[in-house]
C-alpha cells in the first residue's frame, strides 16, 4: 500500500501493514511472522493502556476546568441574593447606555413631587 | 446655586417623579391650558409660560410635565448660573493603576488619570429622554442658556471638546423642555434672547377667573366655600383697585383662608382678629417708605373698607 501523505510515525509502513500480506506458505515464515505479530500485539496493548490512562485523566482534568468555569462565572455575574463581590463591575459608558436604549428600568433614581 | 437637586457624582442620577397633590384642582381653564400645551409639545415644540407671579406658572409647567409622563429634571435659573450648571463639566480625576503578574518572572506597570465628566441635567434629559422644566429661566445670565439653542433647534447637544469622546449628544426622541419666566419681575432678571425666545411657544398666563381661584383657595385651604368667596372676592377687589407696589395674588387668598380656617376663625370684618390678618397679608403689599405714609394710610382705609363690604 503506498501512502500518500505521511503525516505521522504511524503512517510509515512497517510491521503494522504485514496482515496485509499473502499467507506464509512456508513454515519458518509462519513462525517469524507469529513472533512479529505477538509482538506487535503486546506493543498496541500497551499502547491501548497508555491512552486510557491519558483518557480518564483527561476526563478527570475536563471536570476539574468545568468547575472552575462555573465558579468564576457566578464570581462574573453573581446572583442577586449574593451581595456585593470583590469583581469589579463592567460598566457601560454613558454613550453606549444611550445607544443601547437601557437605564430606563434601573439609569436614575427617582424623587416624588407633588404640586 | 440654583440647581434643585444636585446630580449624583458617582451613580444614577436623580430625576423627579411629579405628581398632583390629593387637593390639585383642574378647572376648566387649567385644562384648556394644559391641552394647548400639550399639543405644542407634543408636536415637539418647547412650551413657554409667561406671566406675573402668583399665576401659577411653575405649578402649571409640572402638571403639564406630569401628563408626559416622563421623569422631570427641574432647574431653577439664577444669576450664577452657567452653561456648566446646565449640561455638566470635568470635576476631579479618575486614576487606574494596573499591576500584571500574568506571568510571574514578569512585572508590568500601568498607570493614568483622566478627567472626569459628570453630566448635569440638560445633558442627562437629553440622553434619557426626560422632560425638563426651567423654571424661571430669565433669572439665568442670557449665555448661559446659549446651549439650549442647538438642543431645542437641531436636537443636539454639543459638549465642550476634549472633555469627552462623544462631544455631540443626539437629543433623545422623548425629551421635552417647558420654560417659565416673569416678564413683570424687575429684580435679578434678564432679557430673554431672541434667538431662544423664538424657538419658544410662549403661552402668557393672567390671574385664574374668579372660579378657579375659590376652587383653589378651597382646596389648599379647607374653608367653607361661602367663607372663600368673600375672601376671594376681597384680593381680587383689592387687586383691581391698582393700590399696590405688589400685585396681591392667589397667595394671598390661599394665605387668609388657610390661617382663618388654622385659627377657627369665620372671614367677618366684626372680628379683629380675621380683619388683622387680612391687613397683615394685603398691607404689605406696598412699598414700606416714610413717603408712602399718606398712602399706606389710604390704603388701610380702602383695604378695611373691601374687608366691610365683602365680609359683612
Amino acid at each position: 500500500m503506498k501512502i500518500k501523505d505521511i503525516k505521522s510515525m504511524r503512517d510509515i509502513p512497517t510491521i503494522q501493514r504485514l496482515h496485509n500480506r499473502s499467507v506464509p506458505t512456508t513454515r519458518e515464515q509462519a513462525v517469524t511472522e507469529l513472533a512479529h505479530l505477538e509482538h506487535e500485539k503486546a506493543r498496541l496493548e500497551r499502547e491501548l493502556n497508555i491512552w486510557s490512562i491519558n483518557q480518564k485523566k483527561t476526563e478527570s482534568r475536563i471536570q476539574q476546568v468545568e468547575g472552575r468555569l462555573a465558579l468564576l462565572q457566578r464570581v462574573l455575574d453573581p446572583p442577586a441574593a449574593d451581595g456585593p463581590t470583590k469583581c469589579a463591575k463592567v460598566r457601560q459608558s454613558p454613550t453606549e447606555k444611550a445607544n443601547s436604549g437601557e437605564g430606563e428600568a434601573q439609569g436614575w433614581r427617582e424623587i416624588p413631587l407633588e404640586y | 446655586m440654583a440647581v434643585a437637586a444636585r446630580t449624583m457624582v458617582e451613580g444614577a442620577p436623580t430625576a423627579l417623579s411629579v405628581r398632583p397633590r390629593p387637593d390639585f384642582v383642574e378647572t376648566p381653564t387649567v385644562r384648556e391650558l394644559t391641552g394647548r400645551a400639550l399639543a405644542y409639545l407634543a408636536a415637539g415644540f418647547p412650551v413657554h409660560f409667561r406671566g406675573p407671579a402668583g399665576t401659577g406658572k411653575t405649578t402649571l409647567a409640572l402638571h403639564v410635565a406630569a401628563q408626559l409622563g416622563r421623569p422631570v429634571m427641574l432647574i431653577a435659573g439664577d444669576e450664577e448660573f452657567a452653561t456648566s450648571d446646565l449640561i455638566g463639566g470635568q470635576y476631579g480625576y479618575r486614576y487606574r493603576k494596573v499591576v500584571d503578574r500574568f506571568i510571574h518572572s514578569v512585572l508590568k506597570y500601568e498607570e493614568d488619570a483622566t478627567q472626569r465628566w459628570v453630566d448635569h441635567r440638560l445633558t442627562t434629559a437629553c440622553r434619557e429622554g426626560f422632560t425638563l422644566v426651567y423654571d424661571e429661566f430669565t433669572r439665568s445670565r442670557p449665555e448661559a442658556n446659549n446651549v439650549l439653542l442647538a438642543v431645542l433647534e437641531e436636537r443636539l447637544l454639543v459638549l465642550p471638546t476634549m472633555s469627552r469622546d462623544d462631544a455631540y449628544i443626539k437629543v433623545h426622541p422623548d425629551f421635552r423642555a417647558i420654560f417659565t419666566s416673569n416678564p413683570q419681575e424687575y429684580a435679578g432678571v434678564h432679557e430673554a434672547q431672541d434667538a431662544l425666545s423664538d424657538r419658544l411657544v410662549t403661552i402668557d398666563l393672567e390671574y385664574y377667573d374668579r372660579e378657579t381661584e375659590i376652587a383653589i383657595t378651597a382646596a389648599r385651604s379647607g374653608l367653607p366655600s361661602e367663607g372663600v368667596n368673600r375672601i376671594v372676592d376681597l384680593v381680587r377687589d383689592f387687586r383691581a383697585s391698582g393700590e399696590y407696589d405688589q400685585t396681591p395674588t392667589l397667595r394671598a387668598c390661599i394665605a387668609i383662608a388657610r390661617v382663618t380656617a388654622m385659627q377657627g376663625l369665620q372671614p367677618s370684618a366684626q372680628d379683629p382678629r380675621f380683619v388683622r390678618i387680612c391687613l397683615d397679608l394685603l398691607e404689605s403689599k406696598t412699598a414700606f417708605t416714610s413717603q408712602a405714609r399718606e398712602r399706606r394710610a389710604q390704603q388701610r382705609k380702602m383695604l378695611l373698607s373691601l374687608i366691610e363690604h365683602h365680609c359683612s
